[in-house]
Formats: structure tokens, C-alpha cells, sequence
């Protein structure tokens, strides 16, 4: 009889460590699944904030910017060259 | 107990493991993000930026009217248009494609916290363009379900398409996410990287905008610069451009590849250089520059009917003389001189990497009369591409050897010689003194191109259009300048062209040439060239 309940006792022991086991398993599957679809949601803004510092770093941003703080565009007649002494360039 | 056991267990076993698969499992499929197209540089012209597609359900729905408000607010929709979709009984409409990330972001926050229900969002890819409407000509666009619907991402819509991501879901009965795998992990499109220099181009595309805006009547217009001696082509830009948001369908056809054209003088370049490469003339020879001079009995004028008594062909070319050109052309006879222009590649396409491209007209030499011999050689009668002209000019600058003009980068691939490097060079010295003459002779066509210390070099061209059962109309002129510098040693080869149907005095000497001249300063700004030094006397302008 003392046989039969400690083999139950072990066999409700292993049970247990398994359903345990399981559970903590499939919590950390759960975890894992949710950091990753939030590491989907972080890499999707990561692009699209990329996108704009792209966009703020075009030519065409940049040109209009500089007008907004008062450049002008190159205007040769209202440049002076100077002329070094013995050099070409 | 036990038999029903056994039942659910092992005799009906995969009935019921495919029933709860059905209910606990979910795949999801992530549409490829398509391969991004980069300059030569490494700047990028076109990527995938996250989006979203947005629905509704229907019979879902909660709050209607409040949801087409947020339609309005946030997606610029017309009240009728949201009120039309909203209401619509239907377990399935589409609110929206291709909506901006953030945009979508608020749009899915805001319906959370005012409760409407009903809402599907669909992470998707959107084509977005970070330089702006940049080489969009060239480029071409997608369309909503990320297909290429012109120019390169038509053209490689095979590379740059993906493979899309699938996703399992394992789900628990509240619809949580217990776990999640690749089933297949998909492949995102390959990158393309062209020969475009993204500053050139955008000097390019400014400057054919700036002529657009300040040339009286001018229509369309487009800048080409290629490296003559790879064939690369740096710049390709048309004007009007193309709006990312909103394309027009008839602006996205790069016109400089897709129609052709009648050149006009700039040709007098190439026929020129066919007489230099067979021998019949040199710079210095004189010819009769009176005008008109009859063949076949027809009067052939040069420009406005002037006349110039006897002169020199160097200057015949600064000056544009066509009756010159005409004795020259004639001295080379029909055979000599349709075999130098088929040489040259003008009948044929260039195998340029753009959807489109045609042949451009150089009719046989049997169908030649002595009259097409004549204006052919002042460039009408002949239609060409810009291309055409641009790879043509190329091959003049690199001393003879006439390349594939390309858009993608590898070693340059040669279609044959259509002159000797002793023939180019004299003709880039004539065209060298056509675009910086002697300061104590008359002024030249080509001046407004000359920027100092850059030895630019080229051929102006103003030329009646024809149209179909009019002939040639005098408000309807292309305008154009195939140009390269430096002259001695070409790095550059620079084509602009402007086309007009309102303007009787459209003429070269104020578009074409000017933009050229400014293309090639906004090049130096920009630190892309620099002056060279002098080679010789006549390389030194300044």
C-alpha cells in the first residue's frame, strides 16, 4: 500500500512538474511572441522615421530651408574672385 | 468514458487536431517590402516606408457618423465620399490604401478612445520618395498593390518585387497570441543602384524647371548628362516634373527616350565630324555662306535668310550657317554620310535600361534625295531621340567610340567607332571656338553656355516642328544644345532641350544654351567639378 502511494505521490509529482513546466513554457512562448510583434511594431516606426530624416536631408528640403533663413542662391555678378600670385586654380 | 476517449483520441484524431488548429491557429501574410533604388552614391531615390491599409466591417460598425468625421479630419475625404463608404453594407470596404504611418497610427488611437468598432487595419508598404519628385521620370512609380507601373520599377519590377512573410499565429480563446513562428520568412526586393548622381540630377530637373518657369511658351524640356567615357548616365531630367502624390500618366514617360524629335542644328556637329573623319574639309576651309541656295529647285535658308559671304567652317559652325553645312554634306553624298549617322546609332535604339524606347527615323539612303541629303545635314528630315543625341555626343567627346548609354552600373559596353580620335578632336576644337570664338570676331550662338575655367564645348539647335498635314510650323520650335567639358579631355557630356507650340521666336541662343551654362555652374557650386587647367591656348577661357 505504502508502494502504491508513493509511486502516486512521484506520479502526481512528475505530472505536476510537467503541467508547471508547460505552463511556464507556454508563458514564455506567449512573452516571446509579444516581444516580437512589438519588436515589429519599433522596426516599422525605426522606417519611417528614417524616411523623414531622409526626406529633412534632400536637397530640395535643404535648399528651402536655407531661403527660409535668408540665403540666396549663387549670383556671379555679385561675386569677387580673388587671384592668387603664381597659381591657377 | 474511455471509448469516447479512444474515439476523440486516435479514431477521429485528425479530424478534430485540424479542427482546433482551424480555431487556435492563424496565418498572416506581410506584404514584401520592395527593393529600394539608390543613386550612384548610395543616396536613396526610392524605398518602402510602413503604411497602412485600412477597412471596415460593415456589420461591425459602431459610431458612423463619428467615424466619418475621423475619415474627413484625418484622410481629406469629402463628407459624401466618407459617408458613401461608411455606409455601405458590407462585411468587407476599403477606407483607405496606402495611409501614412503616423496618419494611420492616429486614425486606429482615435477610434479606440471614441469606440468605433468596425475598423481593419492591414500593415502594409507604401513607395515613398525621400529626394522628393527627384528622377520620378526615370524612376516611374508603383501602384496600390506595389506593382511597377512605369520607367525602372516597371522595367525590374521582377527584382525589386519580394517574396512576402507568412506568419503563424497561435491563438488562445480570447484571441491572445500564445506563440508565433515563420512559415515562411519571406524575401525582401532586391536593391537597384543606378548611374544617377542624385546632386546632378537635381541640378538638372531645378534648371529645366527654372526654363519652364522663365522661357516664353516653353512646354517640355529635358537635361541629360552623361560620362562620355562610360556611357553612365549621371542626369536625366524632365520637366514638368512628375508630383509623387498625384503622377500624371502622361509625364511619367521619359520623353527623351519615348519620342523622338527633330535635332535641328545641334547635327551640324555630327555631320561635320563624318566630313573631318573622311577628309572633304578642314576647320579653316572657306565656303559660300549666301543664302538661299536651291537643290532640286528648292530654296534651303539658313536662319531669319541671312547671308554671310565667304567664311570659314569654324565659323560657319559658331554661326550656325545651314547652306555651309549643306555644301559640306553634299561633298560626303547621300551613301557616305546615311552610313556615318547609322554609325553613329540614329535609326536604332540605344538599349538604354528604360521601358519605351524607340528607333528614332533614318530612312534608307535608296529613299534619300538629294534635298533630304541637304536638310539632313542641318538636322531636319531626320528624327531622333534624346538619347540618340546625347550617346551620340558622347561618343564625339571620348574620341570616337559610341557606348551603350546606361543606367545601371558595369563596364561600359561598346557599340562601335564613328570616327577617329584625330576627327573628334578637331570637331570638339571647332566646337570649343562655337561656344568661346574670338573675342575680336562676331559673337557666337553658344556663348550663354561658356562658364569660366570648365573649356565648355558644343552645338546649339533651333528647329520647326512638323506636324501632320501642316508641315513645318513656325510656333512649334524644339530647342537644344549637346555640349561637353572640357573641351580637351571631355568629363561631362551635357544635352538640354526645350520644346514650345506657341512661340515663333523660340530660339536656342535663349533657353537651350543658357541652362546649359547654369548646369554646368551649378555643378561646379555643388564641388562635383571643379576649373581645369589650361591645355592649351584655346582651352583657357577665362
Amino acid at each position: 500500500m505504502a508502494l502504491v502511494i508513493t509511486v502516486g505521490v512521484l506520479v502526481a509529482g512528475l505530472l505536476f512538474l510537467y503541467l508547471w513546466q508547460g505552463a511556464v513554457l507556454s508563458g514564455l512562448r506567449a512573452q516571446r511572441a509579444q516581444i516580437l510583434l512589438e519588436l515589429e511594431e519599433v522596426e516599422r516606426v525605426r522606417l519611417d522615421l528614417a524616411y523623414q530624416v531622409d526626406r529633412a536631408y534632400s536637397l530640395d528640403e535643404i535648399a528651402l530651408r536655407a531661403r527660409a533663413l535668408g540665403m540666396v542662391p549663387f549670383d556671379e555678378e555679385r561675386t569677387r574672385y580673388l587671384v592668387l600670385e603664381g597659381g591657377s586654380h | 468514458m474511455v471509448g469516447r476517449l479512444v474515439q476523440l483520441q486516435v479514431v477521429e484524431h485528425h479530424h478534430w487536431a485540424t479542427v482546433a488548429q482551424q480555431i487556435q491557429e492563424d496565418v498572416i501574410e506581410i506584404p514584401a517590402q520592395r527593393g529600394p533604388i539608390y543613386d550612384r552614391n548610395g543616396v536613396p531615390l526610392a524605398y518602402d516606408v510602413p503604411a497602412y491599409e485600412i477597412a471596415l466591417d460593415g456589420y461591425l460598425l459602431t459610431k458612423p457618423e463619428l467615424l466619418i468625421s475621423l475619415l474627413v479630419r484625418e484622410l481629406g475625404m469629402s463628407a459624401a465620399e466618407a459617408k458613401d463608404k461608411v455606409y455601405r453594407t458590407a462585411y468587407f470596404t476599403w477606407l483607405a490604401r496606402g495611409v501614412d504611418y503616423e496618419v494611420g497610427q492616429r486614425i486606429r488611437a482615435q477610434a479606440e478612445s471614441l469606440g468605433i468598432k468596425g475598423l481593419l487595419f492591414f500593415d502594409s508598404w507604401k513607395r515613398a520618395y525621400p529626394q522628393g519628385p527627384l528622377a520620378l521620370a526615370v524612376l516611374g512609380v508603383v501602384g496600390v498593390d506595389g506593382n511597377g507601373l512605369a520607367g525602372m520599377e516597371l522595367l525590374f519590377d521582377e527584382e525589386l518585387s519580394g517574396r512576402p512573410r507568412r506568419i503563424r499565429l497561435l491563438r488562445g480563446p480570447g484571441g491572445q497570441i500564445y506563440d508565433l513562428w515563420d512559415e515562411d520568412p519571406g524575401a525582401a526586393g532586391k536593391p537597384l543602384h543606378l548611374t544617377l548622381d542624385a546632386r546632378v540630377q537635381w541640378i538638372c530637373e531645378r534648371e529645366v524647371a527654372r526654363g519652364l518657369g522663365t522661357y516664353p511658351g516653353a512646354e517640355r524640356g529635358f537635361a541629360l548628362v552623361m560620362d562620355p567615357g562610360t556611357g553612365e548616365v549621371l542626369a536625366l531630367a524632365h520637366g514638368p516634373a512628375v508630383d509623387p502624390a498625384r503622377p500624371d500618366p502622361a509625364l511619367l514617360h521619359p520623353w527623351s527616350v519615348t519620342h523622338v524629335f527633330e535635332p535641328g542644328s545641334v547635327f551640324k556637329a555630327l555631320v561635320g565630324l563624318a566630313a573631318f573623319d573622311q577628309g572633304v574639309i578642314t576647320p579653316e576651309e572657306t565656303f559660300s555662306g549666301d543664302s538661299p541656295i536651291l537643290v532640286q529647285g528648292v530654296a534651303v535658308k539658313n536662319a531669319r535668310g541671312k547671308s554671310y559671304g565667304t567664311i570659314t567652317f569654324r565659323r560657319a559652325m559658331a554661326q550656325s550657317v545651314n547652306t555651309v553645312l549643306v555644301q559640306v554634306a553634299q561633298r560626303m553624298g547621300i551613301a557616305r554620310t546615311h552610313a556615318y549617322l547609322a554609325r553613329m546609332g540614329f535609326g536604332e535604339k540605344t538599349g538604354i535600361e528604360l521601358p519605351g524606347e524607340v528607333n528614332g527615323i533614318l530612312n534608307p539612303p535608296e529613299k534619300w534625295t538629294e534635298l533630304d541629303l541637304a536638310v539632313t545635314s542641318f538636322g531636319q528630315g531626320i528624327a531622333v531621340t534624346g538619347i540618340q543625341l546625347g550617346a551620340a555626343f558622347s561618343a564625339l567627346a571620348n574620341g570616337g567610340t559610341l557606348l551603350r548609354p546606361r543606367l545601371l552600373p558595369g563596364p561600359a559596353e561598346v557599340r562601335g567607332q564613328i570616327a577617329s580620335p584625330d576627327a573628334c578632336r578637331t570637331m570638339r576644337e571647332v566646337l570649343r571656338y562655337a561656344v568661346n570664338p574670338d573675342p575680336n570676331g562676331d559673337p557666337s550662338l553658344g556663348t550663354a553656355a561658356d562658364v569660366p575655367g570648365f573649356g565648355v564645348a558644343g552645338k546649339t539647335g533651333t528647329a520647326e516642328m512638323a506636324l501632320p498635314g501642316r508641315g513645318y510650323v513656325a510656333d512649334h520650335v524644339t530647342t537644344g544644345m549637346a555640349s561637353f567639358f572640357p573641351w580637351d579631355d571631355p568629363q561631362y557630356m551635357v544635352l538640354v532641350v526645350y520644346q514650345t507650340s506657341t512661340n515663333p521666336e523660340f530660339w536656342s541662343g535663349s533657353t537651350a544654351v543658357p541652362s546649359v551654362g547654369e548646369i554646368v555652374r551649378g555643378m561646379a557650386q555643388l564641388g562635383i567639378v571643379r576649373p581645369y587647367a589650361p591645355t592649351t591656348a584655346l582651352g583657357r577661357s577665362g
